[in-house]
């Protein structure tokens, strides 16, 4: 297999106690930022690019709900995805995080990446070529 | 068996870095466009549905255009700080 070949290959982005509940917080793995997610004890890994005009949407502060109004509720706005939707810090596009969803846009969704953990420690799972990268700095 | 990378992730404080180590590609089918990196359909990173009130392939086109624009700049503060760049 050479060395660009797509792969799953497994990441350990540090100890689980790390990564404490309601947290979020940017990794480079893999020549890419992930935003790893703690909601509600679920670990979620979203890629740190918004569609909208490329902001490091995964840096927004703000982990937050959503006001949405359907025609079956009556166009009535209900607060939904309470603690699961991360705001973008550049134009403020909101996202679902544990399905990537875009919440103003139904057709753009963000992929999700696998974040696992193994024997205390939090591990991102990537199907993709490994990139060529010096290690980053802290 | 997944392959375990030796190198831990690595924290990015303050997001000055390229989000993405690679120039973004629009892979398009039936169904939808995809933004991947370096034109490798399993490094996709966001999905754009096609539909009759939705143009996703502009959607795409435009987020790969501004990415690479960006990504090639030489201010750090145009790039991907916290804040939009001026």
């Amino acid at each position: 297999m050479s060395d660009d070949a797509p792969s799953h290959t497994d990441h350990v982005v540090g100890a689980l106690e790390d990564f404490p509940e309601g947290s979020h917080r940017v990794v480079e793995i893999a020549g890419r930022q992930v935003g790893i997610f703690n909601i509600g004890g679920e670990l979620h890994g979203l890629p740190n690019v918004c569609p909208h005009q490329t902001g490091p949407v995964c840096e927004g502060k703000i982990v937050t709900g959503s006001l949405r109004s359907t025609k079956e509720s009556g166009w009535r706005a209900e607060w939904v995805h309470d603690g699961e939707v991360i705001v973008c810090p550049w134009h403020g596009l909101e996202y679902h995080v544990p399905t990537g969803q875009c919440m103003a846009f139904p057709h753009i969704r963000l992929r999700r990446y696998d974040v696992l953990v193994e024997d205390g420690e939090v591990v991102v799972r990537i199907k993709a070529p490994k990139r060529r990268r010096s290690p980053a700095r802290a | 068996m997944p392959e375990r990378d030796a190198q831990p992730g690595t924290l990015v404080p303050g997001g000055r870095r390229d989000p993405v180590d690679g120039r973004l590609d629009v892979l398009e089918s039936d169904e939808a466009c995809l933004v991947v990196v370096d034109g490798e359909p399993d490094d996709w990173l966001v999905r754009f549905e096609k539909a009759d009130d939705f143009a996703a392939r502009e959607w795409a086109d435009n987020m790969a255009r501004v990415y690479n624009r960006r990504r090639g700049h030489s201010s750090a503060e145009a790039r991907f700080g916290a804040a939009p760049p001026r």
